[in-house]
């Protein structure tokens, strides 16, 4: 039995022209744009909060807001930053986006599952930042929601709080389920798994992790809102409760997050380098097996993050030795990366230096990650800004560079324009800069014993806490030619053609921006993705030095 | 300004595609979209299976409390829920013979043992000496039955629903019956969970000896090892429902490995 594609028999009852963003559109695209435009929103809010917070600690005492809304502002920032904007984006936005065109259909396997997976989404952000206003104090305990922490902060907010985590985690798993089904059920004909694009495996491994993981957050919270409604005792040890158990169950989830958060960007990543390098992808093989090796490896490492919890020593050994298996998959693309671009004709424009600044950052939140893996060090910093430090450099030097690296490249397919070039490097030497003056300082802080998630610290701290300060508003300030950049070009930037970087990959082998259907004739048959300069006849490279991207702007 | 007119693709390694539908239109995957959600609402059940597990082998009983769980009503219970996916079976099997009232019939015993089930189980909570609240293993185990009666409760609607659709001249017809066979996928998953679950909780603490001495070292162990346990039991599931509506769409043309044959020798009985 076929079933037709409801995109195309609904087109006729699609909104058109620009309210089609405001609907329940069922086209892969219009979907893509509304995740990548709300992410976006939700990444300002995260940000204003995230200055909120360097604010209150650009000095040691705690005067700028109080102590209550110091933990509301550092628990929506950090489930705003995960759950509303590196998830959504890295998985929903460029995963929509791209994955169709990759396996050669015209639409995902569920359009409208897909475009209600998108529409939970806006209701669950305005719900849990309107905790902070309506139901008198938002969640206080966390991204991580602790308990018994979560148990004696104020129980409306933790309510509010649980159920928003719970509507993005169904968001999620809709999206997983979607993406397997496409690139396991419809790759257009002809087309074999080894041949996909290396962004089709890093959403595949993703979208296994989400279904593997996700559900046992959704049941872990559940339990959580029984011990706050209705004071059973699961995680509550003055009830005869285990908090352990907590952390172990969401745990289970929440490393797996960590690569749903940054597989995506090893894609995205693999896809940008081999176009502006003008090579193919490096070691294709053995990207896909890493990938996969990282899957399996990800579901075995959780209690890392628990070597303080009391965890009995065998466990400890298990964890640190199965934590430390995972840098050699990861160092494996890092290799692979490098060897992309090595002897490349590189093309140094905006999308290439966020990737290359991606590999920098990722390598070093990489390093203190193997470095945390090993209980007698972790025993040491857990807890401090030392992990802050790391984690920041892996979600925001790894995954949010990624995004911005896919934005300048993808963005003439998105628009059919071209952003301009010196707004973007402007735009990546203020976050470089500022990303590493405001995290780099904390490895120092975090091993000297300042603690995490506190609105006051030792005065002793207070200079390199200031640092850190002022690169967060370097960050801050360097959003500026990003939104410029990207409004301008909206209104009136150069046009781009279709296919501006003369890449190979299928969404560039149609019109930018694309038809509804993807492709005005047949889907093209893409056996060779990254075919750069290995068929002499297959493009012509007379024309392309690495230089004439950088000084034009445009091919 | 038409810009695809002056711009000139790269000649990439396309080959030509003869055989491709233009319009997207493609086979039914929903099925394999309700398994794959399956696998992920197992593994929420997981996550209560490795809570509970880990609850009874490091948490003592509170002094003075009781958690004593009743055998026979569950355990008739467990027979109930295997005979209605027996039955449920029959009914795809009807259906896809063209012998709809048939499948009706068979789905209206389905729904009486689903029903029976349901009532079962509140026999059960009302007979229990301890309460939600009484202590950590009572609180879990009214949460995983809890937990498991909704998806109970949610698959009886979803046959009534079919069984309505099967009339004649209804949705449901011997060639187009995606929705009992969702049901059916559905319902024989419900009853996998059951399975168990009805081990997990009735069984596991009542053996003796080494079945005992082994479960209690792995429930020790039971989050590293139930996770790859629950990860394995998914997979062969999995396995199992893939080659399960394989046979359903393609009647006749199923393809059973030898190991299947051995123990099943023909599924359309
Ligand atoms: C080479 C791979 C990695 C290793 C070995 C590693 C190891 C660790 C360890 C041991 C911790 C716990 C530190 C503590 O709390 O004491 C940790 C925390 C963390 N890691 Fe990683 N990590 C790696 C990669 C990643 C990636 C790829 C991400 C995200 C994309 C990530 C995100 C985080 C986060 C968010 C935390 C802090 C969680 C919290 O307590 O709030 N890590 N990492
Ligand atoms: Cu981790």
């Amino acid at each position: 039995m076929t079933v037709a594609n409801p995109a195309e028999l609904e087109q006729g009852l699609q909104p058109q022209g620009w309210l089609k963003y405001f609907s329940f559109s069922l086209d892969h695209k219009v979907i893509g744009i509304q995740y990548l435009v709300c992410g976006f929103l939700f990444y300002f809010i995260g940000g204003a909060l995230a200055g909120v917070i360097r604010t209150e600690l650009a000095s040691p005492l705690s005067d700028f807001v109080s102590r209550d809304t110091y933990n509301e502002v550092l628990t929506l920032h950090g489930t705003i930053m995960i759950f509303l904007w590196i998830v959504p984006v890295v998985n929903g936005a460029f995963g929509n986006y791209l994955i169709p065109f990759y396996v050669g259909a015209r639409d995902m396997a569920f359009p409208r599952l897909n475009a209600v997976a998108f529409w939970l989404i806006p209701p669950a952000g305005i719900l849990l930042i309107s905790s902070y206003f309506l139901a008198g104090a938002a969640s206080q305990s966390g991204w991580t929601a602790y308990p018994p922490l979560s148990l004696t902060t104020p129980a409306a907010g933790q309510i509010v709080w649980i159920l928003s985590v719970l509507l993005l985690g169904g968001s999620s798993i809709f999206g997983g389920i979607n993406f397997i089904a496409t690139v396991l059920k419809l790759r257009r004909p002809g087309l074999k798994m080894m041949q996909l694009p290396m962004f089709c495996w890093a959403m595949l491994g993703t979208s296994i992790l989400v279904v593997l993981s996700t559900p046992v957050l959704a049941g872990t919270l559940i339990l959580l809102s029984f011990d706050i409604i209705a004071h059973t005792g699961f995680f509550n040890p003055a009830l005869g409760g285990n908090v352990v158990v907590y952390q172990h169950l969401f745990w289970f989830y929440s490393h797996p997050a960590v690569y749903i958060m940054v597989l995506p960007a090893f894609g995205l990543v693999s896809e940008i380098l081999p176009v502006h390098a003008r090579k193919p992808l490096f070691g294709y093989t053995t990207m896909v097996y890493s990938i996969m090796a990282i899957v399996v490896l990800g579901l075995i490492v959780w209690a890392h993050h628990m070597f303080t919890s009391g965890t009995p020593p065998w466990m400890r050994l298990f964890f640190t030795i199965a934590t430390s298996f995972i840098a050699v998959p990861t160092g494996i693309k890092f290799f692979n990366w490098l060897a992309t671009l090595w002897g490349g004709k590189i093309a140094l424009n905006s999308a290439v230096l966020f990737s290359c600044a991606f590999i920098f950052n990722f390598v070093f939140g990489g390093i203190t990650g193997v470095a945390l893996a090993q209980v007698p060090f972790d025993i040491h910093v857990h807890d401090t800004y030392f992990v802050v430090a790391h984690f920041h450099y892996i979600v925001y030097g790894g995954s949010v560079f990624v995004i911005f690296a896919s934005l300048y490249h993808w963005y003439p397919k998105f628009t059919g324009r071209l952003l301009n070039e010196d707004l973007g490097r402007a735009h990546f030497l203020l976050t470089f800069i500022g990303f590493n003056l405001c995290f780099a300082p904390q490895h120092w802080l975090g091993l000297n014993g300042m603690p995490r998630r506190v609105a006051e610290y030792d005065p002793a701290f207070t200079t390199w806490n200031q640092v850190s300060s002022v690169g967060a508003l370097l960050m801050a300030i360097s959003t500026l030619p990003l939104v410029i950049n990207v409004v301008l070009t909206a209104l009136a930037g150069p046009v781009a053609g279709d296919n501006p970087w003369r890449a190979l990959t299928p969404e560039w082998l149609t019109t930018s921006p694309p038809p509804v259907e993807n492709w005005a004739g047949e889907a093209p048959l893409v056996t060779e993705p990254y075919g750069y300069g290995e068929h002499p006849g297959a493009m012509d490279l007379s024309g392309l030095s690495g230089r004439d991207l950088w000084s034009t702007g445009k091919s | 300004m038409d810009t695809r007119l002056t711009q000139t693709n790269p000649a990439p390694a396309v080959l030509p595609a003869s055989e491709h539908d233009p319009h997207g239109s493609h086979a039914d995957h929903r099925l394999f979209g309700l398994a794959t959600f399956l696998v992920a609402d197992g593994m929420t059940f997981a996550g209560f299976f490795a809570a509970y597990l880990t609850f009874k082998a490091v948490n003592p009983l509170p002094e003075g409390s009781s958690y004593e769980l009743e055998l026979l009503l569950p355990s008739i219970n467990t027979v109930l829920l295997l005979i209605s996916s027996f039955t449920f079976h029959r009914a795809g099997v009807a259906c896809r013979g063209g012998h709809l009232p048939r499948s009706q019939a068979w789905l209206l015993v389905t729904t009486a043992l689903g029903a029976a089930f349901l009532a079962g189980q509140m026999v059960e909570y009302f007979s229990l000496p301890f309460g939600l609240r009484d202590n950590l293993f009572a609180s879990t185990f009214y949460a995983l039955t809890g937990f498991h009666g909704l998806h109970v409760t949610l698959g009886v609607i979803c046959i009534l629903v079919v069984c309505w659709q099967a009339r004649p001249g209804g949705r449901i017809t011997a060639t187009s019956h995606f929705g009992l066979e969702a049901a059916e996928l559905y319902w024989h998953f419900v009853d996998g969970i059951w399975v168990v679950l009805y081990g997990i909780l009735d069984q596991a603490d009542r053996s003796s000896g080494l079945i005992k001495t082994l479960f209690h070292q792995s429930t020790c162990r039971s989050v590293p090892a139930m996770g790859t346990i629950s990860l394995s039991v998914f997979s062969f599931h999995g396995t199992g429902l893939s080659w399960h509506w394989r046979g359903t769409t393609q009647p006749r043309q199923v393809r059973r490995c030898w190991l299947v044959r051995l123990f099943w020798p023909r599924p359309d009985l």
